[in-house]
């Protein structure tokens, strides 16, 4: 099955969820696999979404502004999924990495080590198209 | 002592000084409190049910992220991490550069012609500053 939507419906979509994850939202690096709840696996590392906007919106596509990195990451381990809080630390969503890839958000390597800089390797594209996931 | 605005966790609880995290999860009708193990997660430590409740769309609601935020400055103490007066100046130096990069990253900021310049001074510190953390919690 395929679905497919108009730009406005996707647009609407997306400023909802552009909406929720507001400014400076923590973006979180974990092990392990995700769950509805948060707070799965290891803290890996925690990022900061744009302190002026999370993204931007074109034609039902979501790109995030800038991330900032952590520059000291939090423990060792390996990558395994994300996880998105408002910046007071409400648990939005959590979802896969895609490493090295375009879907989603992608940073440069799942192997982490205790103090390095993490960092998104790209921006962060969300669409509302049928196998997006959001 | 500042007072609690309701704005940002980091208000009340900085992980990296701390071997735990707080996490706010709205469900079954209200805000829950919820403080997880940095290394081990999955189940929390220890839940405190707000009795707020929690309706569509109040993510951003700074009434009850205040409440939250004095219940985690009540608990935040019992899991500060054992070397945590030692970590503090580094990683005070480490947050006030982060931010700063932070700020030049917005959007709606103006480019200034010594953006590079200041960058590089800001990845200079936090190379020193993140070596001195690593030497101090020994990884």
């Amino acid at each position: 099955m395929t679905i497919r939507r108009t730009d406005a419906l996707r647009t609407q979509l997306m400023t909802t969820l552009n909406t929720q994850r507001g400014t400076s939202a923590e973006v979180q690096v974990r092990s392990g696999t995700n769950a509805g709840t948060g707070g799965q696996g290891t803290l890996l590392a925690e990022l900061t979404g744009n302190a002026s906007a999370w993204g931007t919106i074109s034609n039902g596509v979501l790109t995030s502004n800038a991330i900032t990195a952590d520059s000291s990451a939090d423990a060792t381990g390996t990558a395994g999924h994300y996880q998105i809080n408002t910046s007071g630390s409400v648990f939005l969503e959590s979802g896969l990495l895609d490493v090295g890839g375009t879907d989603g958000v992608s940073i440069d390597s799942t192997s982490i080590t205790s103090g390095q800089t993490v960092q998104m390797s790209g921006n962060w594209v969300n669409t509302a198209a049928y196998d997006d996931g959001v | 002592m500042p007072e609690i605005r309701g704005y940002n966790i980091k208000e009340v609880w900085d992980k990296k000084l701390s071997t735990a995290e707080p996490l706010i999860v709205r469900e079954n009708g209200t805000w829950k409190c919820c403080v997880y193990d940095k290394g081990v997660s999955s189940v929390p430590l220890e839940t405190h049910d707000t009795g707020l409740p929690h309706v569509t769309g109040d993510e951003y609601d700074c009434e009850k992220l205040k409440v939250c935020f004095e219940w985690f400055k009540s608990v935040r103490d019992k899991y500060a991490d054992e070397k945590i007066e030692e970590m503090k100046p580094f990683l005070a130096t480490i947050r006030q550069a982060e931010g700063e990069l932070h700020e030049m990253n917005a959007v709606d900021r103006k480019p200034k012609p010594d953006d590079a310049d200041r960058r590089n001074q800001l990845g200079a510190v936090l190379t020193e500053a993140k070596a001195k953390l690593r030497q101090v919690k020994g990884v």
